[in-house]
C-alpha cells in the first residue's frame, strides 16, 4: 500500500494547490465576513495539510505489498463499459430515451457474451420499453423523446 | 461475432432512416401537428413546475395539440431556455422565463444566450412580496421602521431568500430610496428566511405574502410594507411602496417564452392560446388556491416588463452584489 | 383524553375505503421510487402532484406522504442487494447491510430494514402527534449560528466513521466538503468552480455523486473479477428473517436510530441523510465492538435506517405547525396542502381537524402496511441476487442512468455520475472510503451558509457561537466528543490503524 499512498497522497497535494490557487480569484475574506473563496480556500489548505501528512508518512513507512489490488485488473472491459456510459449521455437527447437506451444496452450485453445476439437485442429493447412505461407513463417523468417525438 | 454485429447494426440504422423519414413527411402540414414540447427551467415541484402544470393543459385544449412537459433544471433558469433555443425554431418547443432567465441574469451577464432571442409571450404569475416583522417586534409600522434604521444605521438584520429573487431586488430597492441601512442576511429559500423571522434570529424579512400568511393571520408575524404597487386584498392597511412615494419594485416573473426565430403566425397562435387560458377563471382559481397571485400580460406588457426590469436592477446592480 | 378521541375521529376519515385505498397506493409507488435508485420521492410527488386535484384534499395528502415514508422503506433494498443506495438517505446502510449480505444475511438485513423502518415511522408518528406544536418552537430557536455549531457537531462525528484510514477517511471528508463550495455562492452570486459550465451554477448534486460512488463504481469493480461474480453471489443464503440475537441487538438499535432522526428531522434542512450518519456514528461509538463496524453488523444497519424514516416523521412538525418545509419533499407538498385550499401553519388543527388527524391515522396505518408489503417482499428481492452478474449489471446501469436523469433531465449530471464513478473507482481500490465524502457533501453547504449568516448577523464577530447558549451547549458537545478518545485512551483505537 505504501507505493499507492505516496503516488494518491501526491496527486492530492496537487489537487489541494489547485483549490487553493483557484480561491485566490474569488475574494476570501470580506468586512462583513467570509467572502465566497473562504470556504474553498479552507478546504483547500486542510486537504493540502491531510495529503502531505499522508505523503511523509507513508514515504516513512516500510509496509510493502497489498498494493497489487490497487492496480486495474480489466482495463478494456472498465473503458468500454464507461465509454457506453459517456455515449448513453451525450446522446440521450437527440436520440431519446428509447432509442438510446437500445443501443447502449445491447452493446454492454453483447460485451458481457451471455446471449445470442438475437437474444440481447430482444432483451434489450423490451428493457428500453419496460423502463420507458415505467419511468414516463407510470411515473410520469417526461424522459427525451429525440427522433421519436412525433407519437404520444 | 462480427456478423451478428453487422445485423445489429444495419437494423438500428433501418430503425434510425424510417424515424427521420417519418418526421419530415408531416413537418410541412399546418402548425400544430405534433406535441409540443414546454421546458420548465427548475426541478419538479417547485412553484414554476406547479404553476406550469396548472396553466399547460387548459392552453392544450386551445392549441389543439398536447403539451409535455420536460423539466431542465440547472443555471438558475438559464439550462432549460438555451436547451430550449438550441432546438430547431418551429414553434414546438417552448420555455419558462424567470427574473434571472432575462432580466436579472442580462444584468449580471449570466446569460449562457443572446438576451434578444427570446419572444416573452406571456406572463402568469405576480408574486405578492412583502416586507414583514419579527415576532413581538417594537416595529409597528413601516414609520417606526423608517424612524429607527435612520437612528441605528447598520443595526437592523433581515432576512431574504437570495438578493437577487424578486424578494431581494423589492427590499434593496425600498432601501436604496429611502437611504436605509439595513443589513441583508441572505438565505437558502423562503423556508428557511420565514424560519428565521419567526424565530427572531433577524428583525425583519423579505418573504412572499402566501408563505408569511398563516403568521401573520395567526399575529406572530407583522407585515409592514408591501413592494409594488399593488396592496394585498387581506391586509388593508398594509401600504405599498409606491403609495409610500418610492419606485414600484419589478414583478416576479413567470412565464412563458418561445425563440424569436419563430415564424410570427405561430407565435400569433401561441398568444392566442395562452391568452384564453389565463382568462378562465377556473384557471385563476386554482392558481390563486396553489398560493399564486395570477396576473394575464400579453407579449407587448411583458417585453415592457423585462426591459424595465433591466433599467431597475442595473440601478441597484451594486447593492445585489455581495 | 382528548387526542384519542381526535385519533379515532382521523382513523375513521382514513378508513374510508377510497383514502384507503389511496393510501396504499401512495406506499406502493413510495416503496418502488425507493427501490428504484436516483429517482427519489420528491421527483415522484411533484410528478404525481398535478393528477391529485382532482380528488379530496384529505385524499391527496394521504396519497403524498404515503410516497415519501415509503420511499425510506424501499430505499435500504438496492444498498442492501447490490451496494447502491437507492435513495440518498440510505448511503449508510450499504456499509453494513452489504456485507451481511456477503455473508448469505441479506434477507435479516432487508428484514431488518423494514421492521427498524416499522418501528421507527410509528414511533415518530406518536412524537408527532404528542408534541408538534412544541418541538416547532425549539426548531425555531435554531437561527444560523446554532446551526453551525450543529455542523461541527458534524465534522466531528465524520471522523468516527472512518474504518480503515483516518488520514483517508479526512482526505476524501476535505475533498467533498470542496465539492459542497462548486456553484454560485449563494450570498455574492458569483460563479464558484463551474468551469464555465452552466449546468453546475446550482453546485454539484448529491444523487449523481452517490450513484457514481456508489453505483457505478460498484459495478465496475465487479466485473472486473476475473469470474466476473461479485463476492455477494459467492455467500450462500442461510436465512430470511432475523434471528432471536438479531433481535436483540435490532431493537435498542432502533430506538436510539428513532431518537436521533426524529430530532434532526424537525431542523430544517437537516433531514433524512444527516440523521442516518449521525446515528450510524453513535452506534460505533457506543458499541462494545466498533472495529466490527463496516463488516456486517446489525446495529449498522437498524439504526441508520430507522434513523431516515424517523426523519420523514420530523420532517411533518414544520410543516404542519409552522407551514415552513424542512426539505425539498415537504416543500412539494405544501404546494399540495394550498392547491386543496389549506394553509398549513399554527391554525391547521383547528380548521381542518380531518386533514390533520386523517394524515396523522393515515401515517399509523400506512406503516403498517408497508410492512406488509416490505417482509414478504425481501424472499423475492433475495432471489434476485441469483440472476448472474452479467445480466444484472446492465439492469443496474440503466436504473442509475434514468434515475439520475430523472432528478432535474440533466445530461450534466449523467457525466458528474460517471466522473464519480472512476472516482470512486480508483479510491476504493486504493483505500479511500466514499463515505466521509458524502457527509461533508452535505453539511458542507450548510455550514458555509450557516457560518457566512451567523458573522453577518454578529458584524464580524465570532463570539457569536459561544454567547447563544444552544450554540454554545453544541460547541461544549463538539469539543467532548473530541477529547473523549484522547483523554480516556481506552484500547489502541481501532479507527486509526492502517489498512494492510
Amino acid at each position: 500500500m505504501r507505493e499507492i499512498n505516496i503516488y494518491t497522497s501526491f496527486f492530492i497535494m496537487i489537487i489541494a494547490l489547485a483549490i487553493c490557487i483557484g480561491s485566490l480569484k474569488l475574494s476570501i475574506y470580506t468586512p462583513r465576513g467570509p467572502g465566497p473563496g473562504f470556504m474553498s480556500f479552507g478546504t483547500g489548505g486542510i486537504l493540502f495539510l491531510l495529503s502531505f501528512h499522508l505523503f511523509l508518512k507513508s514515504l516513512f513507512s516500510r509496509t510493502e505489498g497489498g498494493a497489487k489490488d490497487a492496480y486495474p485488473k480489466n482495463i478494456k472491459t472498465t473503458s468500454l463499459i464507461l465509454s457506453a456510459l459517456m455515449f448513453y449521455a451525450l446522446f440521450l437527447e437527440k436520440l431519446g430515451f428509447i432509442l438510446d437506451s437500445f443501443l447502449v444496452f445491447s452493446f454492454l450485453f453483447a460485451i458481457s457474451r451471455t446471449m445470442k445476439w438475437y437474444a440481447s437485442i430482444a432483451c434489450s429493447l423490451s428493457l428500453a420499453l419496460g423502463s420507458y412505461v415505467l419511468f414516463s407513463v407510470f411515473l410520469g417523468i417526461g424522459l427525451p423523446r429525440g427522433m421519436l417525438n412525433f407519437f404520444r | 461475432m462480427r456478423r451478428r454485429f453487422m445485423k445489429a447494426v444495419w437494423l438500428i440504422l433501418a430503425v434510425i432512416i424510417v424515424t427521420l423519414t417519418n418526421i419530415d413527411a408531416k413537418a410541412a402540414e399546418e402548425f400544430p401537428n405534433r406535441p409540443i414540447e414546454f421546458v420548465v427551467c427548475y426541478p419538479p415541484g417547485g412553484g414554476a413546475d406547479l404553476s406550469a402544470r396548472i396553466i399547460l393543459p387548459e392552453v392544450e385544449k386551445h392549441i389543439g395539440a398536447p403539451i409535455y412537459i420536460t423539466n431542465k433544471a440547472g443555471g438558475e433558469g438559464t439550462v432549460g431556455v438555451s436547451y430550449a433555443l438550441n432546438k430547431k425554431p418551429d414553434g414546438y418547443t417552448l420555455f419558462g422565463l424567470h427574473q434571472s432567465s432575462t432580466f436579472v441574469g442580462r444584468v449580471f451577464g449570466q446569460l449562457p444566450y443572446d438576451f434578444n432571442e427570446i419572444y416573452p409571450i406571456s406572463n402568469w404569475i405576480d408574486n405578492l412580496n412583502i416586507f414583514a416583522a419579527k415576532p413581538n417586534s417594537p416595529l409597528k409600522m413601516f414609520k417606526d421602521l423608517l424612524e429607527y434604521a435612520r437612528q441605528n444605521p447598520g443595526k437592523l438584520k433581515y432576512g431574504v431568500p437570495s438578493k437577487r429573487t424578486s424578494q431581494g431586488i423589492g427590499a434593496e430597492l425600498l432601501l436604496s430610496d429611502a437611504r436605509l441601512d439595513i443589513v441583508a442576511v441572505p438565505f437558502k429559500g423562503s423556508g428557511p428566511t420565514m424560519t428565521a423571522l419567526l424565530g427572531g434570529h433577524v428583525d425583519l424579512a423579505s418573504i412572499p405574502y402566501a408563505m408569511a400568511k398563516p403568521h401573520i393571520q395567526a399575529g406572530s408575524v407583522r407585515a409592514l410594507v408591501v413592494f409594488g404597487k399593488k396592496r394585498v386584498e387581506e391586509l388593508p392597511d398594509v401600504p405599498t411602496a409606491v403609495e409610500l412615494g418610492y419606485e414600484e419594485a419589478p414583478l416576479a416573473i413567470a412565464g412563458a417564452g418561445v425563440s424569436a426565430k419563430v415564424p410570427q403566425d405561430r407565435i400569433e397562435k401561441l398568444n392566442r392560446a395562452f391568452e384564453k387560458a389565463m382568462k378562465d377563471p377556473k384557471v385563476l382559481d386554482q392558481l390563486r388556491k396553489a398560493g399564486f397571485d395570477p396576473v394575464y400580460m400579453d407579449q407587448g406588457a411583458f417585453k415592457k416588463h423585462i426591459l424595465e426590469g433591466v433599467e431597475k436592477v442595473n440601478r441597484i446592480k451594486d447593492r445585489l452584489k455581495d | 383524553m382528548d387526542f384519542l378521541q381526535n385519533l379515532l375521529f382521523g382513523f375513521q376519515v382514513v378508513l374510508h375505503p377510497t383514502n384507503l385505498f389511496l393510501a396504499f397506493v401512495g406506499c406502493v409507488i413510495g416503496t418502488l421510487t425507493g427501490v428504484l435508485p436516483g429517482l427519489g420521492p420528491s421527483a415522484a410527488i411533484a410528478l404525481l402532484l398535478p393528477g391529485t386535484f382532482h380528488l379530496t384534499p384529505v385524499g391527496a395528502i394521504i396519497m403524498l406522504a404515503g410516497i415519501y415514508y415509503g420511499a425510506m422503506y424501499g430505499g435500504s433494498t438496492t444498498s442492501v442487494l447490490v451496494n447502491i443506495p437507492g435513495e440518498t438517505a440510505s448511503v449508510v446502510t450499504c456499509l453494513d447491510g452489504y456485507r451481511m449480505a456477503c455473508q448469505g444475511r441479506a434477507g435479516p438485513a432487508l428484514a431488518v430494514c423494514a421492521i427498524g423502518s416499522f418501528i421507527a415511522g410509528t414511533l415518530s408518528v406518536v412524537g408527532l402527534m404528542l408534541m408538534a406544536p412544541t418541538l416547532a418552537q425549539v426548531a425555531l430557536s435554531f437561527g444560523p449560528p446554532e446551526y453551525t455549531s450543529l455542523m461541527i457537531v458534524g465534522f466531528v462525528i465524520l471522523t468516527f466513521l472512518a474504518s480503515s484510514s483516518m488520514p483517508k477517511a479526512l482526505i476524501m471528508a476535505a475533498f467533498g466538503l470542496f465539492l459542497s463550495t462548486i456553484g454560485l455562492d449563494a450570498v455574492s452570486g458569483e460563479s464558484r468552480f463551474t468551469l464555465d459550465i452552466i449546468d453546475l451554477n446550482d453546485g454539484i448534486g448529491l444523487v449523481p455523486v452517490v450513484m457514481g460512488l456508489f453505483g457505478i463504481s460498484e459495478v465496475l469493480l465487479n466485473l472486473e473479477q476475473i469470474q466476473g461474480n461479485p463476492e455477494i453471489l459467492k455467500g450462500k443464503i442461510l436465512h430470511l428473517y432475523p434471528t432471536r440475537e438479531d433481535w436483540a441487538k435490532l431493537l435498542p438499535a432502533s430506538l436510539r436510530g428513532t431518537i436521533v432522526g426524529f430530532f434532526l428531522g424537525i431542523l430544517p434542512g437537516g433531514g433524512a441523510v444527516l440523521s442516518s450518519f449521525v446515528s450510524y456514528a453513535i452506534e460505533k461509538r457506543t458499541s462494545k465492538y466498533p472495529e466490527k463496524f463496516g463488516t456486517g453488523v446489525i446495529e449498522g444497519v437498524a439504526a441508520p435506517e430507522s434513523a431516515n424514516n424517523a426523519a420523514t416523521g420530523g420532517a411533518f412538525v414544520p410543516l404542519l405547525t409552522l407551514g415552513i418545509p424542512a426539505n425539498i419533499v415537504m416543500a412539494i407538498l405544501l404546494g399540495a396542502f394550498m392547491i386543496h385550499g389549506i394553509t398549513p401553519g399554527p391554525m391547521i388543527i383547528q380548521e381542518h381537524p380531518d386533514v390533520f388527524w386523517g394524515l396523522i391515522a393515515s401515517m399509523y396505518l400506512g406503516n403498517v402496511m408497508l410492512l406488509i408489503l416490505n417482509l414478504p417482499l425481501v424472499g423475492i428481492w433475495v432471489q434476485l441476487l441469483r440472476v448472474p452478474y452479467k445480466i444484472l449489471f446492465p439492469l443496474i446501469l440503466l436504473f442509475c442512468l434514468t434515475g439520475v436523469y430523472s432528478v432535474s433531465m440533466s445530461r450534466v449530471d449523467i457525466l458528474v455520475m460517471i466522473i464519480f464513478g472512476v472516482v470512486g473507482y480508483v479510491s476504493r481500490k486504493t483505500g479511500y472510503e466514499a463515505a466521509p465524502l458524502i457527509l461533508a457533501l452535505v453539511l458542507g453547504g450548510m455550514f458555509e451558509n450557516s457560518l457566512r449568516q451567523s458573522l453577518m448577523m454578529s458584524g464580524g464577530n465570532p463570539s457569536i457561537f459561544f454567547l447563544r447558549p444552544i450554540s454554545f451547549a453544541f460547541m461544549l458537545i463538539a469539543i467532548v466528543l473530541l477529547l473523549v478518545p484522547v483523554v480516556l485512551r481506552r484500547k489502541p483505537v481501532p479507527l486509526l490503524v492502517e489498512a494492510r
